[in-house]
Protein backbone atom coordinates (compact mmCIF):
# COMPACT_ATOMS: atom_id res chain seq x y z
CA UNK A 1 0.00 0.00 0.00
CA UNK A 2 2.82 2.39 0.99
CA UNK A 3 4.49 1.56 -2.37
CA UNK A 4 1.37 2.28 -4.19
CA UNK A 5 0.68 5.65 -2.41
CA UNK A 6 4.34 6.36 -3.21
CA UNK A 7 4.05 5.44 -7.01
CA UNK A 8 1.06 8.21 -7.07
CA UNK A 9 2.53 10.65 -5.26
CA UNK A 10 5.70 10.81 -7.97
CA UNK A 11 3.28 10.50 -10.73
CA UNK A 12 1.16 13.21 -10.00
CA UNK A 13 3.84 15.73 -9.10
CA UNK A 14 6.29 14.89 -11.84
CA UNK A 15 3.08 14.70 -14.36
CA UNK A 16 3.75 17.33 -17.32
CA UNK A 17 5.73 19.70 -15.42
CA UNK A 18 6.54 22.03 -18.30
CA UNK A 19 2.98 22.27 -19.92
CA UNK A 20 -0.10 23.43 -20.15
CA UNK A 21 -2.19 21.74 -17.04
CA UNK A 22 -5.44 21.33 -15.49
CA UNK A 23 -6.87 19.67 -12.68
CA UNK A 24 -10.16 18.24 -11.97
CA UNK A 25 -12.60 17.19 -8.94
CA UNK A 26 -15.56 15.30 -9.32
CA UNK A 27 -18.38 13.83 -7.67
CA UNK A 28 -19.53 10.51 -8.87
CA UNK A 29 -23.20 9.20 -8.19
CA UNK A 30 -22.26 5.27 -8.85
CA UNK A 31 -24.43 2.68 -9.03
CA UNK A 32 -22.34 -1.09 -8.20
CA UNK A 33 -24.00 -4.15 -9.38
CA UNK A 34 -22.06 -7.30 -8.33
CA UNK A 35 -21.21 -10.23 -9.78
CA UNK A 36 -20.15 -13.44 -9.45
CA UNK A 37 -20.66 -15.17 -5.83
CA UNK A 38 -20.84 -11.71 -4.68
CA UNK A 39 -24.36 -11.73 -6.86
CA UNK A 40 -25.36 -14.34 -5.20
CA UNK A 41 -25.92 -12.26 -1.85
CA UNK A 42 -26.56 -8.86 -2.52
CA UNK A 43 -28.31 -6.69 -4.97
CA UNK A 44 -26.83 -3.75 -6.87
CA UNK A 45 -26.69 -0.19 -4.73
CA UNK A 46 -26.00 3.14 -5.01
CA UNK A 47 -22.75 4.76 -3.90
CA UNK A 48 -20.17 8.19 -4.25
CA UNK A 49 -17.28 8.70 -5.57
CA UNK A 50 -14.79 11.59 -5.35
CA UNK A 51 -12.29 11.89 -7.07
CA UNK A 52 -9.10 14.62 -7.93
CA UNK A 53 -6.99 14.38 -11.25
CA UNK A 54 -4.35 16.36 -12.66
CA UNK A 55 -4.18 16.41 -16.26
CA UNK A 56 -1.58 16.75 -18.41
CA UNK A 57 -0.68 19.13 -21.50
CA UNK A 58 -4.34 19.58 -22.36
CA UNK A 59 -3.00 20.80 -25.73
CA UNK A 60 -1.54 17.37 -26.54
CA UNK A 61 -3.50 14.93 -28.91
CA UNK A 62 -3.95 12.68 -26.04
CA UNK A 63 -4.34 14.36 -22.56
CA UNK A 64 -3.04 11.90 -19.56
CA UNK A 65 -4.47 12.03 -16.45
CA UNK A 66 -2.99 10.93 -12.57
CA UNK A 67 -5.17 10.74 -9.92
CA UNK A 68 -6.61 9.55 -6.78
CA UNK A 69 -10.65 8.68 -5.56
CA UNK A 70 -12.02 7.76 -2.52
CA UNK A 71 -16.09 6.06 -2.83
CA UNK A 72 -18.16 4.95 -0.34
CA UNK A 73 -20.89 1.74 -1.20
CA UNK A 74 -23.34 -0.15 0.98
CA UNK A 75 -24.17 -3.05 -0.84
CA UNK A 76 -27.61 -4.35 0.38
CA UNK A 77 -28.49 -7.83 0.74
CA UNK A 78 -30.82 -9.76 -1.61
CA UNK A 79 -32.76 -10.19 1.16
CA UNK A 80 -33.07 -10.17 4.55
CA UNK A 81 -33.12 -14.10 5.00
CA UNK A 82 -31.54 -16.27 2.29
CA UNK A 83 -32.76 -19.66 2.24
CA UNK A 84 -30.40 -22.43 0.74
CA UNK A 85 -30.52 -26.98 1.17
CA UNK A 86 -28.25 -28.31 3.63
CA UNK A 87 -28.09 -32.12 2.86
CA UNK A 88 -26.13 -34.22 5.13
CA UNK A 89 -27.46 -37.21 2.86
CA UNK A 90 -29.13 -40.20 4.09
CA UNK A 91 -32.92 -40.60 5.66
CA UNK A 92 -33.61 -37.24 7.21
CA UNK A 93 -30.95 -36.02 6.15
CA UNK A 94 -32.15 -32.89 4.24
CA UNK A 95 -33.21 -29.22 5.90
CA UNK A 96 -33.16 -25.79 5.43
CA UNK A 97 -30.65 -23.50 6.07
CA UNK A 98 -31.04 -19.47 6.11
CA UNK A 99 -27.77 -17.10 5.80
CA UNK A 100 -28.47 -13.45 6.81
CA UNK A 101 -26.23 -10.60 5.10
CA UNK A 102 -25.63 -7.53 6.88
CA UNK A 103 -24.80 -4.89 4.10
CA UNK A 104 -21.63 -5.35 2.73
CA UNK A 105 -20.17 -1.70 3.35
CA UNK A 106 -16.39 -0.92 0.95
CA UNK A 107 -14.48 2.15 1.60
CA UNK A 108 -12.12 2.29 -1.69
CA UNK A 109 -9.51 4.11 -1.84
CA UNK A 110 -7.48 3.76 -5.49
CA UNK A 111 -4.70 5.65 -7.76
CA UNK A 112 -6.05 6.21 -10.91
CA UNK A 113 -4.39 6.43 -14.41
CA UNK A 114 -6.60 7.52 -17.42
CA UNK A 115 -6.41 9.09 -20.94
CA UNK A 116 -8.73 10.90 -22.75
CA UNK A 117 -8.97 11.37 -26.61
CA UNK A 118 -10.58 13.73 -28.11
CA UNK A 119 -13.53 13.15 -30.52
CA UNK A 120 -15.03 16.71 -30.57
CA UNK A 121 -12.44 19.06 -30.05
CA UNK A 122 -13.25 20.67 -26.42
CA UNK A 123 -16.17 19.35 -26.17
CA UNK A 124 -16.43 15.50 -26.39
CA UNK A 125 -13.88 13.18 -25.29
CA UNK A 126 -12.95 9.79 -24.75
CA UNK A 127 -11.72 8.56 -21.27
CA UNK A 128 -10.11 5.21 -20.48
CA UNK A 129 -7.86 3.83 -17.97
CA UNK A 130 -7.42 1.90 -14.41
CA UNK A 131 -7.50 2.19 -10.99
CA UNK A 132 -5.56 0.04 -8.48
CA UNK A 133 -6.56 0.30 -4.90
CA UNK A 134 -7.17 -0.70 -1.68
CA UNK A 135 -10.56 -1.67 -0.60
CA UNK A 136 -11.93 -2.16 3.30
CA UNK A 137 -15.33 -4.46 3.13
CA UNK A 138 -16.91 -4.71 6.38
CA UNK A 139 -19.77 -7.30 6.94
CA UNK A 140 -21.48 -9.54 9.17
CA UNK A 141 -22.96 -12.90 7.97
CA UNK A 142 -25.05 -15.56 10.04
CA UNK A 143 -25.63 -19.08 8.98
CA UNK A 144 -28.58 -21.43 10.34
CA UNK A 145 -29.89 -24.66 9.54
CA UNK A 146 -32.98 -27.12 10.60
CA UNK A 147 -30.52 -29.17 12.57
CA UNK A 148 -29.50 -26.55 15.07
CA UNK A 149 -26.39 -25.92 13.50
CA UNK A 150 -25.40 -22.01 14.00
CA UNK A 151 -22.82 -20.41 12.52
CA UNK A 152 -21.74 -16.48 12.24
CA UNK A 153 -18.92 -14.48 10.28
CA UNK A 154 -17.93 -10.90 11.29
CA UNK A 155 -15.38 -9.77 8.16
CA UNK A 156 -13.46 -6.62 8.19
CA UNK A 157 -11.53 -7.34 5.64
CA UNK A 158 -8.62 -5.64 3.63
CA UNK A 159 -9.16 -5.96 -0.28
CA UNK A 160 -6.46 -4.87 -3.18
CA UNK A 161 -8.66 -4.08 -6.00
CA UNK A 162 -7.65 -3.61 -9.94
CA UNK A 163 -10.35 -0.85 -11.94
CA UNK A 164 -10.34 -0.63 -15.83
CA UNK A 165 -12.88 1.80 -17.05
CA UNK A 166 -13.92 3.45 -19.88
CA UNK A 167 -16.10 6.99 -19.93
CA UNK A 168 -17.53 9.92 -22.49
CA UNK A 169 -17.01 13.29 -21.17
CA UNK A 170 -18.79 15.99 -22.48
CA UNK A 171 -17.35 19.55 -21.37
CA UNK A 172 -20.39 21.95 -21.07
CA UNK A 173 -17.94 25.44 -19.76
CA UNK A 174 -14.22 25.91 -19.47
CA UNK A 175 -14.74 24.73 -15.98
CA UNK A 176 -17.14 22.26 -15.89
CA UNK A 177 -18.25 19.12 -17.35
CA UNK A 178 -20.21 15.87 -17.26
CA UNK A 179 -18.74 12.84 -17.83
CA UNK A 180 -20.64 8.64 -18.16
CA UNK A 181 -17.93 6.03 -17.10
CA UNK A 182 -18.76 2.05 -16.91
CA UNK A 183 -15.80 -0.05 -14.84
CA UNK A 184 -14.96 -3.11 -13.66
CA UNK A 185 -13.88 -3.92 -10.40
CA UNK A 186 -12.21 -7.21 -9.51
CA UNK A 187 -11.75 -7.54 -5.90
CA UNK A 188 -9.09 -9.72 -3.95
CA UNK A 189 -8.90 -10.56 -0.31
CA UNK A 190 -5.48 -9.35 1.17
CA UNK A 191 -3.35 -11.29 3.78
CA UNK A 192 -1.11 -14.37 4.50
CA UNK A 193 -1.80 -17.39 3.85
CA UNK A 194 0.99 -18.94 6.27
CA UNK A 195 -1.21 -19.79 9.43
CA UNK A 196 1.94 -18.64 11.65
CA UNK A 197 1.55 -15.06 10.20
CA UNK A 198 -0.25 -11.75 11.77
CA UNK A 199 -1.74 -11.42 8.97
CA UNK A 200 -2.78 -15.15 8.51
CA UNK A 201 -6.27 -15.06 6.74
CA UNK A 202 -7.79 -18.03 5.48
CA UNK A 203 -9.39 -16.43 2.49
CA UNK A 204 -6.60 -14.95 1.42
CA UNK A 205 -7.29 -14.67 -2.50
CA UNK A 206 -10.41 -14.50 -2.65
CA UNK A 207 -12.17 -13.17 -5.83
CA UNK A 208 -15.03 -10.55 -5.74
CA UNK A 209 -16.09 -8.60 -8.99
CA UNK A 210 -19.01 -6.16 -9.90
CA UNK A 211 -19.23 -3.43 -12.58
CA UNK A 212 -19.93 0.51 -11.83
CA UNK A 213 -21.70 2.97 -14.08
CA UNK A 214 -21.83 5.93 -13.05
CA UNK A 215 -21.83 9.70 -13.42
CA UNK A 216 -19.38 12.09 -12.44
CA UNK A 217 -19.95 16.10 -12.73
CA UNK A 218 -16.20 17.57 -12.68
CA UNK A 219 -14.81 20.81 -12.06
CA UNK A 220 -11.69 22.07 -13.76
CA UNK A 221 -9.43 25.07 -11.96
CA UNK B 1 -8.72 -8.14 10.51
CA UNK B 2 -11.14 -11.12 9.98
CA UNK B 3 -12.70 -12.41 13.28
CA UNK B 4 -14.42 -16.11 13.28
CA UNK B 5 -17.56 -16.68 15.93
CA UNK B 6 -17.41 -20.43 15.85
CA UNK B 7 -20.93 -21.56 17.23
CA UNK B 8 -21.08 -25.35 15.70
CA UNK B 9 -17.97 -27.09 13.91
CA UNK B 10 -20.95 -28.54 11.61
CA UNK B 11 -21.54 -25.64 10.02
CA UNK B 12 -18.13 -24.99 8.91
CA UNK B 13 -18.23 -27.97 6.68
CA UNK B 14 -20.93 -26.07 5.25
CA UNK B 15 -19.36 -22.91 4.69
CA UNK B 16 -16.85 -24.85 3.18
CA UNK B 17 -19.61 -26.51 0.88
CA UNK B 18 -20.91 -22.74 -0.22
CA UNK B 19 -17.90 -21.57 -1.07
CA UNK B 20 -16.63 -24.50 -3.24
CA UNK B 21 -20.14 -23.88 -5.29
CA UNK B 22 -20.65 -22.63 -8.94
CA UNK B 23 -23.97 -21.86 -8.97
CA UNK B 24 -25.64 -19.90 -6.20
CA UNK B 25 -27.11 -22.31 -3.16
CA UNK B 26 -29.37 -19.77 -2.26
CA UNK B 27 -33.22 -20.63 -3.55
CA UNK B 28 -36.44 -18.88 -2.69
CA UNK B 29 -38.22 -20.04 0.44
CA UNK B 30 -40.77 -22.25 -1.50
CA UNK B 31 -38.12 -23.85 -3.58
CA UNK B 32 -35.85 -24.98 -0.49
CA UNK B 33 -39.31 -26.34 0.82
CA UNK B 34 -39.70 -28.42 -2.62
CA UNK B 35 -36.76 -29.50 -2.68
CA UNK B 36 -36.16 -30.78 0.47
CA UNK B 37 -39.48 -32.38 0.46
CA UNK B 38 -38.56 -34.09 -2.84
CA UNK B 39 -35.13 -35.35 -1.44
CA UNK B 40 -36.83 -37.00 1.55
CA UNK B 41 -39.63 -38.61 -0.61
CA UNK B 42 -36.50 -39.82 -2.51
CA UNK B 43 -35.12 -41.22 0.21
CA UNK B 44 -38.05 -42.56 1.82
CA UNK B 45 -37.65 -46.22 1.93
CA UNK B 46 -40.99 -47.04 2.12
CA UNK B 47 -41.07 -45.27 -1.25
CA UNK B 48 -39.06 -47.80 -2.63
CA UNK B 49 -40.46 -51.01 -1.69
CA UNK B 50 -42.16 -52.82 -4.62
CA UNK B 51 -43.43 -56.56 -5.27
CA UNK B 52 -45.39 -57.17 -1.97
CA UNK B 53 -48.26 -59.75 -1.79
CA UNK B 54 -50.63 -59.41 1.27
CA UNK B 55 -53.75 -61.52 2.41
CA UNK B 56 -56.33 -58.64 3.64
CA UNK B 57 -59.76 -59.94 4.45
CA UNK B 58 -59.32 -63.13 2.59
CA UNK B 59 -58.56 -61.78 -0.65
CA UNK B 60 -55.23 -61.57 -2.11
CA UNK B 61 -53.60 -58.34 -3.17
CA UNK B 62 -50.59 -57.17 -5.13
CA UNK B 63 -48.79 -54.09 -4.66
CA UNK B 64 -46.71 -53.44 -7.42
CA UNK B 65 -45.12 -50.03 -5.27
CA UNK B 66 -46.06 -49.62 -1.34
CA UNK B 67 -47.62 -46.49 -1.59
CA UNK B 68 -49.56 -47.37 -4.93
CA UNK B 69 -53.23 -48.69 -5.33
CA UNK B 70 -52.72 -52.33 -4.78
CA UNK B 71 -54.29 -55.28 -7.66
CA UNK B 72 -56.92 -57.06 -5.50
CA UNK B 73 -56.30 -60.63 -7.48
CA UNK B 74 -59.30 -62.78 -5.37
CA UNK B 75 -63.08 -62.18 -5.58
CA UNK B 76 -63.46 -65.10 -2.63
CA UNK B 77 -63.34 -63.02 1.06
CA UNK B 78 -65.76 -65.70 2.20
CA UNK B 79 -62.71 -68.53 1.84
CA UNK B 80 -59.81 -68.24 4.21
CA UNK B 81 -56.33 -67.78 2.98
CA UNK B 82 -53.20 -67.95 4.94
CA UNK B 83 -49.36 -67.55 4.50
CA UNK B 84 -49.00 -65.80 0.58
CA UNK B 85 -45.95 -66.09 -0.99
CA UNK B 86 -44.43 -64.70 -4.21
CA UNK B 87 -42.46 -66.35 -6.63
CA UNK B 88 -38.77 -65.63 -6.94
CA UNK B 89 -40.20 -63.79 -10.56
CA UNK B 90 -43.10 -62.31 -9.27
CA UNK B 91 -45.36 -64.72 -11.60
CA UNK B 92 -47.09 -66.91 -9.56
CA UNK B 93 -48.44 -66.61 -6.18
CA UNK B 94 -49.05 -69.06 -3.39
CA UNK B 95 -51.07 -69.50 -0.42
CA UNK B 96 -52.95 -71.84 1.47
CA UNK B 97 -56.75 -72.52 1.43
CA UNK B 98 -58.74 -73.03 4.56
CA UNK B 99 -58.21 -77.04 4.20
CA UNK B 100 -54.43 -76.07 4.24
CA UNK B 101 -53.69 -76.93 0.81
CA UNK B 102 -51.36 -74.89 -1.13
CA UNK B 103 -52.96 -72.67 -3.82
CA UNK B 104 -51.57 -71.30 -7.25
CA UNK B 105 -52.46 -68.33 -8.54
CA UNK B 106 -51.31 -65.92 -11.81
CA UNK B 107 -49.53 -62.93 -9.84
CA UNK B 108 -50.88 -60.72 -12.94
CA UNK B 109 -54.78 -61.48 -13.01
CA UNK B 110 -55.19 -64.05 -10.61
CA UNK B 111 -56.42 -66.95 -12.20
CA UNK B 112 -55.84 -70.17 -10.16
CA UNK B 113 -53.66 -72.14 -11.85
CA UNK B 114 -53.22 -75.40 -9.70
CA UNK B 115 -54.47 -76.35 -6.43
CA UNK B 116 -51.99 -78.83 -4.60
CA UNK B 117 -54.55 -80.73 -2.53
CA UNK B 118 -51.87 -83.73 -2.41
CA UNK B 119 -49.89 -81.11 0.16
CA UNK B 120 -51.84 -80.09 3.44
CA UNK B 121 -50.44 -79.48 7.36
CA UNK B 122 -47.98 -77.16 5.84
CA UNK B 123 -45.73 -75.54 8.88
CA UNK B 124 -43.76 -73.26 6.29
CA UNK B 125 -43.76 -72.46 2.67
CA UNK B 126 -42.09 -70.42 0.01
CA UNK B 127 -41.04 -70.63 -3.27
CA UNK B 128 -37.33 -71.20 -3.88
CA UNK B 129 -35.38 -68.16 -4.57
CA UNK B 130 -33.89 -68.78 -8.11
CA UNK B 131 -36.49 -71.33 -9.92
CA UNK B 132 -40.06 -72.12 -9.70
CA UNK B 133 -40.25 -74.70 -6.89
CA UNK B 134 -42.39 -74.24 -4.27
CA UNK B 135 -40.93 -76.11 -0.96
CA UNK B 136 -43.05 -77.15 2.29
CA UNK B 137 -42.15 -77.81 5.64
CA UNK B 138 -44.62 -80.31 7.27
CA UNK B 139 -44.09 -82.09 10.40
CA UNK B 140 -40.21 -83.03 9.97
CA UNK B 141 -40.39 -83.48 5.97
CA UNK B 142 -39.12 -80.44 3.74
CA UNK B 143 -41.68 -81.06 0.27
CA UNK B 144 -41.13 -79.11 -3.23
CA UNK B 145 -43.40 -79.14 -6.06
CA UNK B 146 -42.11 -77.92 -9.21
CA UNK B 147 -38.74 -78.11 -10.30
CA UNK B 148 -36.21 -79.66 -8.72
CA UNK B 149 -34.74 -78.67 -5.60
CA UNK B 150 -31.87 -81.11 -3.82
CA UNK B 151 -32.96 -80.96 -0.29
CA UNK B 152 -31.17 -82.39 2.67
CA UNK B 153 -33.84 -83.24 4.82
CA UNK B 154 -33.32 -82.27 8.81
CA UNK B 155 -32.15 -84.39 11.29
CA UNK B 156 -34.23 -86.18 14.00
CA UNK B 157 -33.58 -88.37 16.62
CA UNK B 158 -37.26 -88.38 18.24
CA UNK B 159 -40.66 -89.04 17.03
CA UNK B 160 -41.18 -85.44 19.31
CA UNK B 161 -38.36 -83.89 18.17
CA UNK B 162 -40.22 -80.84 16.36
CA UNK B 163 -39.01 -79.54 13.11
CA UNK B 164 -40.36 -75.78 13.58
CA UNK B 165 -38.75 -73.91 10.39
CA UNK B 166 -37.12 -74.17 7.33
CA UNK B 167 -35.44 -71.98 4.93
CA UNK B 168 -33.22 -72.51 1.62
CA UNK B 169 -30.80 -69.49 -0.70
CA UNK B 170 -30.13 -70.21 -4.18
CA UNK B 171 -26.71 -71.35 -3.75
CA UNK B 172 -27.78 -74.32 -1.79
CA UNK B 173 -27.39 -73.23 2.12
CA UNK B 174 -30.20 -74.88 3.78
CA UNK B 175 -31.06 -74.05 7.45
CA UNK B 176 -33.53 -75.87 10.09
CA UNK B 177 -35.17 -74.95 13.83
CA UNK B 178 -35.13 -77.99 15.82
CA UNK B 179 -36.74 -78.36 19.11
CA UNK B 180 -35.82 -81.52 20.30
CA UNK B 181 -37.15 -83.80 22.13
CA UNK B 182 -36.30 -83.08 25.94
CA UNK B 183 -34.76 -79.95 25.64
CA UNK B 184 -36.16 -76.22 26.12
CA UNK B 185 -34.11 -74.05 23.72
CA UNK B 186 -34.42 -74.66 19.79
CA UNK B 187 -31.71 -75.57 17.48
CA UNK B 188 -30.47 -73.95 14.22
CA UNK B 189 -28.44 -76.20 11.96
CA UNK B 190 -27.25 -75.21 8.63
CA UNK B 191 -26.31 -77.38 5.66
CA UNK B 192 -25.14 -76.94 2.51
CA UNK B 193 -25.56 -78.76 -0.69
CA UNK B 194 -22.97 -77.59 -2.40
CA UNK B 195 -20.42 -77.25 0.28
CA UNK B 196 -19.44 -79.51 3.66
CA UNK B 197 -21.09 -77.48 6.01
CA UNK B 198 -23.01 -79.11 8.93
CA UNK B 199 -22.95 -76.65 11.58
CA UNK B 200 -25.09 -76.14 14.05
CA UNK B 201 -26.34 -72.93 16.69
CA UNK B 202 -27.73 -72.79 19.49
CA UNK B 203 -28.27 -69.74 20.86
CA UNK B 204 -28.08 -66.00 19.63
CA UNK B 205 -26.87 -63.79 22.51
CA UNK B 206 -29.55 -65.91 24.80
CA UNK B 207 -32.29 -64.84 22.84
CA UNK B 208 -34.12 -68.03 21.30
CA UNK B 209 -35.68 -68.33 17.98
CA UNK B 210 -37.67 -70.84 15.93
CA UNK B 211 -38.17 -69.57 12.34
CA UNK B 212 -35.58 -68.34 9.98
CA UNK B 213 -35.88 -66.57 6.56
CA UNK B 214 -32.34 -66.49 4.10
CA UNK B 215 -32.60 -63.06 2.54
CA UNK B 216 -29.51 -63.07 0.33
CA UNK B 217 -26.81 -65.57 -0.64
CA UNK B 218 -24.10 -64.06 1.84
CA UNK B 219 -24.87 -66.57 4.71
CA UNK B 220 -27.39 -63.89 6.15
CA UNK B 221 -30.90 -64.38 7.12
CA UNK B 222 -34.18 -63.18 9.37
CA UNK B 223 -34.75 -65.01 12.92
CA UNK B 224 -38.08 -64.73 14.45
CA UNK B 225 -39.38 -65.61 17.69
CA UNK B 226 -42.68 -66.76 17.76
CA UNK B 227 -45.16 -65.30 20.60
CA UNK B 228 -46.08 -68.01 22.97
CA UNK B 229 -49.12 -66.45 24.36
CA UNK B 230 -50.06 -65.13 20.62
CA UNK B 231 -50.01 -65.05 17.31
CA UNK B 232 -47.17 -64.33 14.79
CA UNK B 233 -43.95 -63.10 16.11
CA UNK B 234 -42.66 -60.78 19.37
CA UNK B 235 -39.58 -60.25 17.78
CA UNK B 236 -37.09 -60.87 14.76
CA UNK B 237 -33.14 -60.03 14.73
CA UNK B 238 -31.27 -60.54 11.21
CA UNK B 239 -27.85 -62.01 11.20
CA UNK B 240 -24.83 -61.56 9.29
CA UNK B 241 -22.60 -64.69 7.72
CA UNK B 242 -24.42 -67.37 9.62
CA UNK B 243 -22.74 -65.77 12.91
CA UNK B 244 -24.27 -65.09 16.34
CA UNK B 245 -24.42 -61.46 15.64
CA UNK B 246 -27.44 -58.98 14.85
CA UNK B 247 -27.20 -56.36 11.88
CA UNK B 248 -30.58 -55.19 12.92
CA UNK B 249 -33.25 -56.44 15.61
CA UNK B 250 -37.15 -55.74 15.93
CA UNK B 251 -39.32 -56.39 18.70
CA UNK B 252 -43.02 -55.68 18.44
CA UNK B 253 -46.40 -58.05 19.02
CA UNK B 254 -48.35 -60.19 16.72
CA UNK B 255 -45.70 -59.65 13.82
CA UNK B 256 -46.59 -61.57 11.14
CA UNK B 257 -44.87 -63.56 8.06
CA UNK B 258 -42.23 -60.62 8.40
CA UNK B 259 -39.91 -59.74 5.45
CA UNK B 260 -36.83 -58.06 5.09
CA UNK B 261 -34.69 -56.82 2.36
CA UNK B 262 -31.37 -55.94 3.13
CA UNK B 263 -31.12 -53.23 0.40
CA UNK B 264 -33.81 -50.94 1.25
CA UNK B 265 -33.38 -51.84 5.21
CA UNK B 266 -36.72 -52.12 5.44
CA UNK B 267 -38.93 -55.03 7.98
CA UNK B 268 -42.43 -55.43 6.42
CA UNK B 269 -45.03 -57.86 8.59
CA UNK B 270 -48.88 -57.99 9.62
CA UNK B 271 -49.77 -56.16 12.44
CA UNK B 272 -52.53 -55.88 15.07
CA UNK B 273 -53.16 -52.44 15.46
CA UNK B 274 -56.21 -50.45 16.85
CA UNK B 275 -58.02 -53.79 16.95
CA UNK B 276 -57.75 -54.18 12.91
CA UNK B 277 -54.87 -56.21 11.23
CA UNK B 278 -52.44 -53.92 8.57
CA UNK B 279 -49.52 -53.78 6.87
CA UNK B 280 -46.20 -52.40 8.74
CA UNK B 281 -43.28 -51.11 7.55
CA UNK B 282 -40.24 -50.15 9.81
CA UNK B 283 -37.05 -49.01 8.32
CA UNK B 284 -34.29 -50.96 10.39
CA UNK B 285 -31.24 -48.15 8.47
CA UNK B 286 -28.45 -48.14 10.34
CA UNK B 287 -28.78 -44.63 10.46
CA UNK B 288 -32.55 -44.70 12.42
CA UNK B 289 -30.40 -46.37 14.95
CA UNK B 290 -27.46 -43.70 15.12
CA UNK B 291 -29.84 -40.79 15.01
CA UNK B 292 -33.07 -41.27 16.90
CA UNK B 293 -32.80 -44.31 19.28
CA UNK B 294 -35.24 -47.76 19.13
CA UNK B 295 -38.04 -46.05 19.84
CA UNK B 296 -38.34 -43.49 17.12
CA UNK B 297 -36.97 -45.49 14.13
CA UNK B 298 -39.22 -44.62 11.21
CA UNK B 299 -42.37 -46.71 10.67
CA UNK B 300 -45.36 -46.81 8.46
CA UNK B 301 -48.64 -48.53 8.71
CA UNK B 302 -51.05 -48.70 5.73
CA UNK B 303 -53.99 -47.59 7.25
CA UNK B 304 -55.85 -47.78 4.03
CA UNK B 305 -56.16 -51.39 3.40
CA UNK B 306 -57.04 -52.61 6.86
CA UNK B 307 -58.34 -56.35 7.31
CA UNK B 308 -60.70 -57.82 9.91
CA UNK B 309 -58.51 -61.79 9.68
CA UNK B 310 -54.78 -61.48 10.25
CA UNK B 311 -52.55 -59.95 7.58
CA UNK B 312 -50.48 -62.28 5.98
CA UNK B 313 -47.67 -60.54 3.20
CA UNK B 314 -44.71 -61.65 1.39
CA UNK B 315 -42.19 -59.29 -0.76
CA UNK B 316 -39.64 -60.20 -3.93
CA UNK B 317 -38.18 -56.40 -4.66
Amino acid sequence: MKKLIFVLLVALFSFGASTAQDNRISISPELNIPLGKLAWSYKPSMGIQLNYARIGDTDSKITKEVGFSVSYTSLAPLADTLYFVVDRGGVGGAGIGTAVYSSFKMIHFKGNFDFGVPIVKKKLALNFGFGVGYLQGIRDILFEDSFGSMDGVSENVAWATLVPKVGLEYKMSKNFSIATYLSYSIMIQMGSSDPGSLAYNEDTGKFYHYYTPGISLNYYF
Amino acid sequence: MRTLKLKAITSLALIALWSSCTESPFLSKEEVHQTVDSLELERYPFHKVKNVVAIIDNDVYYFSRLHSLPKRLTQTPNDVKTHVKLSFDRTQIAYQDEDGHPVIIRADNGEVIETLTQFAYIDQMDWAKDRMTLYMLSDREVMTYGEPLEIIQPNSHHPWDEVKSFSINSIGDQAYFTQYYGEYQTRLRFYSINEDMDDENVSFGGDSFDYIDFYDNTGNFLVGYSDPFEDGFAKIACVQSYGFYYIYEWGEERMNTPAFNPEHEVLLYGTLENQVYQIKGVYLGTEAYQSDGYSDILTKVLEDYTSATPVYLDWVQ
